[in-house]
């Protein structure tokens, strides 16, 4: 199966351990990943809510290229995924937002036809390649690892064109216990994680954090999952923070964060590289051993 | 954030510079009401012993611990007013200015009123930034009172004599087996014609007798490591690695004779084409004969292609090798693209020389420009006096050669002034080529981490005003390691480099600015990456952390920008500090 | 063996000497006899290759002099006397007279917006006026004014208007007398004057110039405020003609010169770049006899100039310049290298390169150190090839323009300045012990 692959701006800038475990276990599972040339950044959720004309825009260019190429996007972010799937969805239903873009599109030669679809990581392997492929590619299952998910707010909202009412949820619970670990069910487990609020107001996302992170340990999860990047920093990084800002010297959550690639890659078999294992700011040694 | 801030604010009228667009005294009024500010004043040239002095005098009254000053550039002033206000006894650190000429009066003159609300942002700003300034200690190391020089030739030579004669230690090591460089081999040298000897010999003997100088013959530069002050090399002697630890290195190791490739004028193809390197070498050993003709080219692989002179910096990093291999490709088929400097006079020389040992001879010249520089125009009028012809020919069209049945060779070319082809029946072609850089520079250059430029030769540190030093503190170049230079121009240069290193060592102490990078080593993951992109070589990864050699930072940011856990922040440029200052501008003015 | 040194002359090279003598523990006196330091690169606009603004890069090397606290400037004054040898020289400096007390002003210019007398500005190679208290130039170090006192009228408003009470109209030339180890010689150029060469017609044809003139146009801080407008009219040029080797190379014995000026091909076409970045549509010529322009980014820059900037290269010498009436335009006579014609072109204003000499007064300055000259009136290297910094004088030393046209531009002289700085170094700074 072959995807245009959407890597968006923050993972090559600061996770490459996710971009490079996809890229690992990708030929594995039949999948196959053209880069997308030119492509630009997917306009996420805060350029969204300063202009709409602009995001749609930005947006529609990168489905152009996708059309281009004659094939679906594949994104490993949830914010990459939810401004491709918004856009792709709203320029396809209403025609006079469509013209207007196209207007601006045309001054680069482009027009937006309709024809590409946006999928994420977690689309591509419960829908496309399916679990039954991805479980006869597991060759080293996890023996009681218990993982705590976090979906991330944009695998799942908004509800109307995100596939149906928490299926986005059951399809990477699914997905993870593949691997032989179990997907625990913790309190605020569909909450966000607090990374938008990063940079505006650090109390505020520190503390919605804090509330995870109290949930997941509450739960005795041995480590963390995810499929988005502001979820990975904000849970990984924000463990440190957290002990940091608020003082709290009791309060050692030592909870892994990993991709769920990554995850996925080591139940398939493969050695992570020794700077993928330096990549997590929580050492992830205890799930290695597992 | 330590205390109170109690900020003073000194805002400069700079003659009219400033005073005449921006309403000056409206501004300290405004300052004066900001939060966090003590005391705010006005005059009319901030950085005059009278403005100074008023900074010191208010620092001690109004018991203040954080500078402003809003004035000109920090590119002029900032140094002065540090210095200021450490003699106030106020770390300099806590110092910052707003910049209201150049960025404000002198590109808005015509809009004042526009202009003075720009002024009161800028302070505004400025004073945001002080109130969580923090003091500073600029970083000092030791300069061990030894140098190493890399390369005995007359440019190594002299410097390593200049270092001496002062009383510095100083390691001259030289690959060949005998030092003198490329000036040894030659035979006698313009204007004066003296024997290269002559020049040569009195430095060998100097060198080898100096109880300072170490020469090393038949060694080279296995690795360096360390900063200015502090290089520890390991150098490959024929007796083993040697280990030495020096305060400073002078690169000196010159530049070879380009050879041209088989083929270009017949060169190697033809026996009696030769270059003027192998010319000068026929006339040291006096086995010239009686030839009727000799035709001289010049330019023989030297500017040629085009290369765009802004395009001049290449790090040593792992593509270096890489860029060099591309341009020595390149320079194989087109030539190199400078004006390699000496090649016209040291034609003309040669010239003199051949009509010297053999009057009869015709000594015919083919050139496109003449460059005989300085009073060198005398040297070109005895070629002239001697009868050496000097022929103008089109160089865009390459002259042929062929061999004539008696063995002799048809030079034929196009004359620039009558557009005709001409042809010289000749005893001998002496092609004139550049001088190019060594290909084991790049090497030596990745090891010292010195740019080297796209014509291949040593970058300096500024083409203009730092001549003789490199990006890399401590570490100078001297000869024609930089590039072409005639004798002495490249001794010139020895003495330059050697006055420049012998600062460091004579105050055996070397300071840095404070602003540095400085690494969250819980956030750091030792992936590498601040290593791989820093220009200057600070951070290094030891047990999984990186650690920045502060001597070597020059706070450029690009760590900071790079890490991806953004574990690397810049001292007194905070993000904290900045963002302050990005909300002081949208804050509601007045 | 003593531990200060004296620089003649605060030119680029000289700045150079003595910051590196004075970063290495010398006390420099720094002697300039103009009233700031700064010397020639203080007038270009901007250098080449690299394009920078000359002050600009000048400037922060001027406030380091100023800053030191090792160096000493003693600007506005000349040196009368010297005896002694080397390590122990005796030497008298005039101060002449500013009629302004240095320690007292602080530059504010009040002054000189009052004063009703003008005279022609030096620093803008007569091409505008100044008043006869005047600052030099803006980025004058030291920054204070100056009494022109051929120029005053002693009208007193001066002296009434400023706030500093710095006007001493009684103050008298001081002579001081310094002990020094070493000299540095940094006396830098003249431009010869081509009104010799009559056929150029400068001074007779008004829009003939020389490359200073034009430096100074081009410059922001100059008597145009930087618009390239010619002196005639003030029209925009938009035809331009540079001529090559204006009394360098020339043999003849009125003018002296034979040799090559070395720096003039290099700024010739970095002037013709210049124009070409201020008036795109403004043609440029350029007549030489052989580009010099030699040495490492030379080459490229000249590509660069043909390819990018379309200038024209013409490698004829003029013959003749005459002129225009009605427009004041020039027409140019020169013989065509590729047809062997004689041609001429016309041109809004030409600008000539002329030789490059040693400054006024060297010949009375080198008496006094007892320092040798070459025919040309530069100082003698005492060898050429292996000395070429040191003059016949043991513990005096040379560097910069004044040593001749050794390549001339601001790098060599900023290595020459540092180089003699090494030389000086090697004498007096001996430490003891092992």
């Amino acid at each position: 199966m072959k995807y245009a692959f959407f890597l968006g701006c923050l993972i090559p800038a600061r996770e490459p351990n996710y971009e490079s475990s996809v890229r690992k276990i990708a030929p594995e599972l039949g999948i196959e990943l053209v880069e997308m040339e030119g492509a630009n950044c997917c306009a996420p959720f805060s350029i969204q809510s300063v202009d709409h004309m602009s995001w749609l825009a930005l947006a529609a260019r990168n489905l152009c290229i996708a059309e281009q190429m004659g094939l679906d996007i594949m994104t490993l972010c949830n914010d990459c995924y939810e401004s491709l799937l918004m856009g792709n969805t709203i320029l396809k239903e209403d025609k006079e937002i469509r013209d207007k873009v196209n207007e601006i599109l045309a001054d680069v030669g482009l027009e937006f036809k309709g024809k590409t679809e946006a999928k994420t990581l977690v689309d591509v392997l419960h829908k496309d390649i399916g679990l039954g492929k991805v479980k006869d590619a597991i060759k080293r299952p996890f023996n009681g690892l218990q993982v705590a998910i976090q979906p991330g707010c944009h695998l799942t909202r908004p509800k109307r064109i995100h596939f149906g009412e928490w299926m986005g949820v059951t399809a990477l619970d699914e997905l993870v216990e593949t691997t032989g670990a179990k997907s625990i069910a913790y309190e605020r487990k569909e909450s966000c994680c607090g990374g938008p609020l990063r940079g505006i107001n650090d109390e505020v996302a520190q503390h919605v954090a804090k509330q995870k992170l109290d949930a997941i340990k509450a739960a005795s999860a041995d480590c963390i999952v995810t499929v988005c990047p502001f979820c990975y920093l904000e849970l990984d990084m924000g463990q440190l923070e957290i002990k940091r800002h608020m003082q709290l010297k009791e309060e050692e959550y030592d909870l892994p964060v990993l991709h769920f690639a990554e995850l996925l890659r080591i139940a398939m078999g493969m050695e992570l590289e020794d700077w993928e294992i330096r990549a997590h700011r929580t050492p992830i040694t205890r799930v290695l051993k597992m | 954030m330590i205390e109170e801030p109690r900020v003073g604010v000194f805002i400069c009228h700079c003659g009219v510079n400033i005073g005449g667009v921006i309403d000056v005294p409206g501004v300290t009024e405004y300052a004066s009401k900001l939060p966090g500010v003590t005391h705010a004043e006005h005059s009319l040239y901030t950085c005059s012993e009278a403005g100074l002095a008023a900074i010191r005098k208010a620092i001690a009254e109004h018991s203040l611990n954080r500078v402003v000053v809003a004035s000109c550039t920090p590119r002029t002033h900032e140094q002065l007013f540090r210095e200021t206000v450490k003699e106030a006894e106020l770390n300099p650190y806590l110092f910052e200015m707003a910049n209201i000429r150049d960025q404000c009066s002198w590109v808005h003159t015509h809009e004042p009123e526009k202009a003075t609300e720009k002024a009161k942002d800028l302070v505004r700003m400025a004073v945001a930034k002080a109130t969580l300034l923090e003091p500073q200690t600029e970083p000092e190391v030791d300069v061990k009172d030894a140098s190493l020089v890399i390369g005995a030739g007359v440019a190594g030579m002299t410097a390593a004599l200049s270092m001496a004669n002062q009383g510095f230690k100083v390691c001259l090591i030289e690959r060949e087996k005998e030092p003198g460089g490329i000036v040894r081999r030659l035979y006698k040298l313009y204007p004066t014609l003296a024997r290269s000897s002559e020049v040569v010999g009195p430095l060998v003997k100097a060198v080898k007798s100096h109880r300072n100088i170490e020469l090393m013959t038949s060694t080279t530069l296995k690795e360096a490591s360390g900063y200015v002050g502090n290089f520890n090399v390991i150098l490959t002697t024929p007796n083993g690695d040697k280990e030495a630890n020096v305060g400073t290195i002078i690169v000196a190791c010159g530049a070879l004779n380009y050879r041209p490739p088989q083929g270009l004028y017949q060169y190697k193809v033809l026996g009696k084409v030769v270059t003027q390197e192998e010319l000068d070498g026929i006339l040291r050993r006096d086995d010239l004969g009686k030839p009727e003709r000799i035709v001289m080219i010049q330019c023989v692989g030297a500017r040629k292609g085009e290369i765009r002179p802004s395009a001049l910096e290449a790090f040593p990093r792992s593509d270096t090798a890489e860029l060099l291999r591309k341009i020595l490709k390149a320079r194989k088929e087109e030539g190199w693209p400078y004006c390699s400097r000496i090649c016209c006079m040291n034609a003309i020389k040669n010239a003199i020389l051949v009509k010297e040992k053999s009057p009869k001879t015709d000594v015919v010249v083919l050139y496109g420009d003449l460059r005989v520089y300085k009073e060198y125009e005398d040297f070109y009028k005895r070629a002239r006096d001697l009868e050496v012809r000097f022929v103008r020919h089109i160089e865009e069209i390459p002259p042929e050669i062929t061999q004539t049945p008696e063995g002799k060779l048809d030079v034929a070319a196009y004359d620039a002034l009558s557009g005709l082809e001409v042809k010289f029946k000749t005893d001998l072609v002496a092609l004139s080529t550049p001088l190019r850089p060594r290909r084991g520079e790049v090497l030596l250059a990745r090891m010292l981490k010195v740019p080297i430029g796209t014509d291949g030769f040593l970058m300096e540190a500024h083409l203009k005003l730092r001549p003789v030093d490199t990006n890399v503190d401590g570490v100078f170049i001297a000869g024609t390691v930089s590039g072409p230079k005639d004798v002495s121009e490249s001794i010139i240069s020895g003495e330059a480099a050697a006055a420049r290193a012998s600062i460091l060592m004579g105050n055996k102490k070397v300071r840095t600015d404070a602003i540095t990078a400085l690494v969250d080593e819980d956030l750091c993951i030792g992936c590498g990456l601040c290593e791989e992109i820093c220009p200057y070589g600070a951070p290094k990864i030891e047990a999984g952390k990186s650690k920045i050699r502060e001597i070597l930072c020059r706070g450029c940011g690009s760590c900071a920008a790079e890490c991806p856990r953004r574990a690397i922040s810049m001292r007194h440029f905070g993000d904290h500090q900045i963002l302050e200052q990005v909300k002081a501008l949208l804050a509601p003015a007045g | 063996m003593q531990k200060a040194v004296m620089v003649i002359g605060g030119g680029i090279a000289g700045i150079q000497a003595s910051l590196d003598l004075a970063n290495r523990g010398f006390r420099v006196h720094l002697v300039e006899k103009d009233p700031s330091i700064g010397g020639r690169m203080a007038q270009l606009d901007k250098t080449f290759p690299t394009m920078d603004c000359s002050i600009c890069i000048l400037a922060p090397k001027m406030i380091e002099c100023a800053h030191n606290r090792n160096v000493q400037l003693l600007t506005y004054s000349e040196v009368k006397e010297v005896k002694g040898s080397i390590g122990n020289f005796k030497v008298k400096v005039l101060r002449k007279t500013r009629y302004v007390d240095e320690s007292k002003c602080n530059g504010c210019g009040i002054c000189a917006q009052n004063c009703p007398s003008e005279a022609p500005n030096e620093f803008d190679e007569s091409l505008g006026m100044r008043k006869a208290i005047y600052m030099p130039f803006p980025q004058a170090v030291p920054r204070v004014m100056v009494i022109d006192k051929d120029s005053c009228i002693e009208c007193g408003l001066c002296d009434k208007v400023c706030p500093a009470d710095a006007i001493d109209r009684e103050q008298q030339p001081e002579e001081i007398e310094l002990d020094v180890g070493a000299i540095t010689v940094a006396t830098g150029f003249d431009m010869f004057d081509p009104s010799v060469i009559p056929q150029y017609g400068y001074g007779r044809l008004k829009n003939v110039i020389t490359a200073m003139e034009l430096e100074r146009i081009l410059c922001a801080s100059g008597p145009t405020g930087g618009h390239l407008i010619r002196p005639s009219d003030g029209k925009i040029p938009r035809n331009i003609a540079f001529i090559q080797c204006v009394g360098s190379r020339d043999r003849r014995e009125w003018i002296n010169h034979p040799y090559c000026s070395s720096i003039c091909c290099k700024y010739a076409v970095k002037d013709a770049v210049l124009i070409k970045e201020h008036e795109p549509n403004t043609v440029v010529a350029i007549f030489y006899i052989d580009l010099r322009a030699f040495g490492r980014g030379f080459q490229e820059f000249v590509n660069r100039a043909k390819s990018e900037f379309g200038i024209r290269f013409v490698r004829s010498s003029p013959g003749e310049i005459s002129e225009d009436s009605s427009t004041s335009n020039l027409v140019v006579w020169f013989e065509d290298p590729t047809t062997r014609t004689v041609q001429h072109n016309s041109f809004d204003l030409v600008v000539l390169c002329p030789a490059l000499m040693p400054r006024k007064g060297v010949e009375e300055l080198a008496k006094i150190l007892g320092v040798e000259l070459d025919n040309y009136g530069f100082f003698r290297s005492a060898d050429s090839v292996r000395k070429p910094l040191d003059t016949n004088i043991p513990g005096i030393y040379a560097c910069g323009y004044c040593l001749g046209p050794k390549t001339g531009d601001v790098p060599d002289s900023i290595t020459q300045g540092s180089g003699t700085a090494g030389r000086i170094a090697e004498i007096l700074a001996v430490r003891e012990g092992p």
